[in-house]
């Protein structure tokens, strides 16, 4: 098992070797795809920018996930409690997934001007659903058994609710948020490529029109570390609520 | 002192009756069983008579209150033991006295109290899933006294446990109601069971649910190898078919 473990470590070190050799050998022109060391270089450069913009994007982020939190949390039980709500609300939920996400940001803009809510609208819209998905799959997974004892004992919904079916819909909500998570920066950075004052999409528009992508490789792996590390943030905090499980 | 009864119950789904004209009744400390092949109504009897499916017709009366469709005035042990796999032992244990408004203290007090009792107390802290079979059968047991109900239903309590663990549980079973003078009533596919668990054995068969017949038992010798043991087997067992 540690052996297979260690190969995907390899073969990321044998594409970042491959990748600095096509590089310094200018296969591919220099301006177009720089080296990792470039890359590097360029990070360091320009890290007190790129860490503000940073700052920028996942403050928009962490908001739009509190509103789909919020939002998703609220909308799950009213269509666990009322079947009706989940008939009425469900499909429009589904296809509205259909609606690129990046269709929508120039519209957002349109209606909200350049500042911060488009961002944070759709970073909500975007991790709304897994959220959604997630609790409403959660909700309705409660052991029909369990529900009947507490139905037996004469349990009202409420505490049917925070006792048994929030419980059993954390696996699946957790499964939700590490996707959400991950959507939530790239949400806020495809929201400020359209224009902003600041954030990763901002700078990435900027470094991008002056053909330097050195520095966009850079804030390319900026944003994918930033969602490796929510990731991993919900990785701890499942493992902290579902601690029954271990 | 008759303490429950249900008189004349019928109930159908979708337009097929499950059972019909059940008349039922449990005295007070009286152990009885329902025995019967699968299919035949035995759970839905069940459902009926703790108030959580309402009969199409006939009453259930508790101390000669009437309690049809009202739930949480029996205590009710369904097949598996569902325990709440989220929440410890002692948890799970209490949750009856929480739904009844039980100070959570008090209530944690008095399910660490069953479960020295029941020979659980080492395992309060314990996930459901670090226990046995038979020690989560007696968890739920446990559970369901804590409704503080007057009388039990039990529904297959022993059917998931392997022979052996399930012997020491139905001897361990008998002593424990008795010592507690609850009143019950459980299903079983098992005539010996039957036999060494009940005052009664109530039986149901037909194509539609009806009790079939009535047999009080009344052993002097209670080993299951005994003549008097084996011949009301037979009885019982003619009376099945």
């Amino acid at each position: 098992m540690k052996d297979i473990k260690i190969w995907d470590k390899v073969l990321i070190v044998f594409i970042l070797i491959l990748w600095q050799i096509i590089g310094m050998l200018e296969v591919v022109p220099k301006f177009m795809l720089p080296t990792p060391v470039e890359v590097i270089k360029a990070l360091v450069k320009d890290w007190s920018l790129i860490a503000q913009s940073a700052c920028i994007s996942l403050a928009e982020a962490a908001m739009g996930m509190g509103f789909a939190l919020l939002g998703s949390f609220v909308l799950a039980i009213a269509m666990d409690r009322f079947k009706i709500v989940h008939q009425m609300l469900f499909p429009i939920c589904v296809v509205s997934q259909t609606v690129p996400t990046i269709a929508v940001a120039p519209l957002l803009v349109l209606w909200f001007g350049f500042g911060m809510t488009p961002k944070v609208l759709l970073v909500f819209i975007t991790c709304f659903f897994p959220l959604l998905v997630g609790l409403v799959t959660g909700l309705d997974s409660a052991d029909k058994g369990v529900l009947r004892l507490y139905k037996s004992m004469s349990a009202t919904y409420l505490r049917v609710l925070f006792d048994v079916k929030i419980p059993y819909a954390a696996e699946s909500f957790f499964a939700g948020l590490k996707v959400s998570a991950s959507y939530s920066v790239v949400g806020a950075v495809i929201a400020e490529w359209l224009g902003g004052e600041g954030g990763l999409g901002v700078y990435m528009t900027r470094v991008r029109k002056s053909f330097q992508f050195d520095k966009m490789f850079a804030v390319i792996i900026v944003i994918s570390l930033l969602s490796l590390l929510l990731m991993k943030l919900v990785e701890l905090l499942e493992k902290k609520a579902l601690k029954w499980k271990q | 002192m008759t303490v429950l009864e249900g008189r004349l119950l019928t109930k159908s789904y979708d337009n097929t009756k499950i059972i019909e004209d059940i008349c039922i009744d449990v005295k007070k400390g009286e152990m009885v069983s329902l025995l019967g092949v699968s299919g035949v109504g035995k759970t839905t009897l069940f459902n009926i008579l703790s108030g959580l499916e309402c009969p199409d017709s006939g009453d259930v009366f508790l101390n000669g209150e009437c309690i049809t469709g009202k739930s949480g005035k029996i205590g009710y042990m369904q097949q598996s033991d569902l325990l709440l796999p989220f929440k410890t032992v002692a948890e799970n244990v209490m949750i009856p006295l929480v739904l009844k408004g039980c100070d959570k203290k008090e209530a944690k007090e008095r399910a660490l109290a069953i479960l020295e009792e029941f020979s659980l107390k080492d395992c309060a802290n314990m996930y459901p899933s670090k226990l046995s079979g038979g020690m989560r059968q007696r968890a739920a047991l446990a559970r369901t006294f804590l409704t503080g109900c007057e009388v039990l239903l039990l529904d297959e309590p022993f059917s998931a446990l392997d022979a052996l663990t399930r012997s020491k549980m139905q001897q361990w079973f008998k002593g424990v109601i008795k010592s507690k003078g609850a009143s019950t009533v459980f299903i079983t596919h098992d005539v010996d069971e039957a036999i060494l668990l009940s005052d009664r054995i109530y039986i149901l068969g037909g194509n539609v649910g009806r009790i079939e017949s009535v047999t009080k038992v009344s052993l002097d010798n209670w080993d299951n190898t005994s003549e008097e043991f084996i011949k009301l087997k037979k009885q019982i067992l003619e009376k099945v078919k």
